[in-house]
């Protein structure tokens, strides 16, 4: 008995291949840099009235708990910053955790799994080693070379796993709802997405025009999440439910507006799809070679 | 080798509740309700997790995705006043309490059926201690806080929620994903919409006569949170 919960154990914490976390990383702090920057123009709901410039300038002497939401905003884009460039990542990832929490908790911006799910995410980021490929803590350990920058390139496949089982129960969470709801047991739900004013990117056009195609979305979208919370599980078929997945989220993306979820999604999946395909695109954005750790 | 242990059933216990979480409710075992019961409870006592939520109850509810509330009453004297074109459809189930630091009071904004009034009331405890909270975390000095105990819905197809009043506005909105919120006092500044999306303004009314008497804000208040009025 021990000796296979010995077994599992190491399994559990075998190496797996840096690129999808490093991706991860890069892609979420990119997503959370761009949703709080752009947020904070316009979080009156932070320093009242007056706006920020004011209170900060105008406002007299400050009290420092008047310092805290500036603060926290601080702390979300530095992070996420740090996050995205991998910049002393693990200090990155708490700053923004915190940084994120607090403000998510008060200012209630909707997004869905902004409050839930990210800030687990980025936990995962905080305990994994994603910050030591493609990142600037690569180059400031590795010598400070270019080829530096690609950094090791396996790392303890727990936090990894842990992220996909975490992606798959998102898909659980959905797939209820995907047979409980009349909506999508009768594949209008799509229809109903993107002919209505509060989620639709289209309103103006008449998508009663294209009833079925978008009755055929419904089951496609049904299909992918409510499969996808086993098969996600299954290495073999991981990749290819990635792909599918990604583009569902990439089609809700474009046709309806729920915040940033469905570009959270999208990095994340990339995650689990074949590691070449991390490693290739990451390697094109940091102008790196595979052959670089050689080279040096 | 324990550290090894350890550590799977660390992992372990962290998978298993990350599925568990992700049931639906209806699926999720009992010893789970046991569990998140304590940690909540601890969680709202540390302040990490606050019970009340600026704006809760838009989330996962499509009827609710934008309301506006503007609202007048016999501010600052105390008396209530109904109001008046309170929109069909509107409806909640618990009172909405708010602080003015300037008046150095809270207000309930009560509604039963088609009416509303506002009343110049004790907060309870618990709300005190919420408010309390706020406005010390936020340390906002000059901003009315609107607080939302359980949550406003609008019921689809009737207009944005606009009953006009002293000075509130607040509005959400599912299709940008955005919240906003302003405040502000008839007379010294209009309520403004900053953006395309959002509710139509129904013109504010004029001031009214109980306005002018309202005393000057102080230009530092004090530190800290002053004893509402009523408040035990």
């Amino acid at each position: 008995m021990i000796r296979r919960l010995l077994t599992l154990e190491a399994w559990a914490v075998s190496p797996v291949p840096a690129s999808p976390m490093a991706f991860a990383r890069m892609a979420l702090g990119f997503i959370f840099l761009l949703a709080w920057a752009t947020t904070a123009s316009r979080v009156e709901i932070l320093w009242g009235r007056d706006g920020l410039v004011h209170h900060v300038f105008h406002a007299g002497q400050p009290q420092w708990t008047e310092w805290a939401w500036p603060g926290l905003l601080a702390c979300a884009l530095l992070g996420a910053a740090g996050m995205m460039v991998g910049l002393f990542t693990r200090l990155s990832c708490l700053l923004f955790f915190v940084g994120h929490v607090g403000l998510v908790k008060v200012f209630n911006e909707f997004t869905w799994g902004w409050g839930t799910a990210m800030p687990v995410f980025t936990l995962y980021l905080l305990f994994s080693e994603a910050g030591r490929s493609w990142s600037l803590d690569a180059w400031r350990t590795g010598g400070r070379t270019w080829q530096a920058l690609r950094g090791q390139q396996t790392q303890p496949g727990w936090p990894w796993r842990l992220l996909v089982l975490n992606v798959a129960c998102v898909y659980v969470s959905a797939g209820w709802h995907r047979i409980d709801d009349p909506s999508w047991i009768y594949g209008d739900i799509v229809w109903e997405a993107v002919s209505c004013s509060l989620w639709s990117r289209w309103i103006w056009v008449d998508w009663n025009a294209f009833k079925t195609v978008l009755w055929l979305g419904a089951y496609a979208a049904q299909t992918l999440e409510v499969l996808g919370a086993i098969l996600l599980l299954i290495p073999r078929v991981r990749p290819w439910w990635a792909v599918g997945c990604i583009a569902l989220h990439v089609g809700l993306e474009l046709t309806t507006s729920v915040g940033w979820w469905q570009w959270c999604m999208t990095a994340l999946l990339f995650a689990l799809v074949w590691p070449w395909v991390t490693e290739r695109i990451l390697d094109t954005v940091w102008r790196t070679r595979p052959d670089c750790r050689k080279a040096s | 080798m324990g550290l090894r242990l350890a550590r799977l059933a660390l992992l372990a216990g962290w998978a298993v509740c990350l599925v568990v979480y992700a049931l639906p409710r209806e699926l999720q075992p009992g010893w789970w309700a046991r569990l998140r019961a304590p940690l909540r409870q601890t969680l709202e006592l540390l302040k990490l997790r606050p019970s009340h939520t600026v704006f809760s109850g838009a989330e996962g509810d499509r009827n609710r995705h934008l309301w506006a509330v503007r609202f007048v009453g016999t501010y600052p004297d105390g008396s209530e006043q109904t109001l008046e074109e309170w929109p069909e459809g509107m409806t909640w189930s618990t009172p909405m309490v708010f602080f003015d630091p300037l008046d150095t009071a809270w207000y309930r904004l009560l509604g039963k059926g088609n009416q509303v009034r506002l009343s110049r009331a004790a907060a309870t405890p618990r709300e005190q201690e919420v408010l309390t909270q706020v406005r010390r975390s936020s340390g906002v000095r000059r901003m009315t806080r609107f607080w939302c105990e359980s949550s406003f819905s609008h019921q689809d197809g009737a207009a944005p929620v606009s009953v006009h009043l002293d000075a509130f506005y607040a509005s959400k909105s599912y299709k940008t994903g955005r919240v906003r919120m302003s405040s502000s006092r008839i007379g010294r500044r209009r309520c403004a919409a900053t953006e395309g999306e959002l509710p139509r303004w129904i013109a504010p009314p004029d001031p009214p006569p109980w306005f002018v008497a309202t005393p000057a804000p102080s230009a530092d208040p004090a530190p800290g949170l002053p004893n509402p009025a009523g408040a035990p």
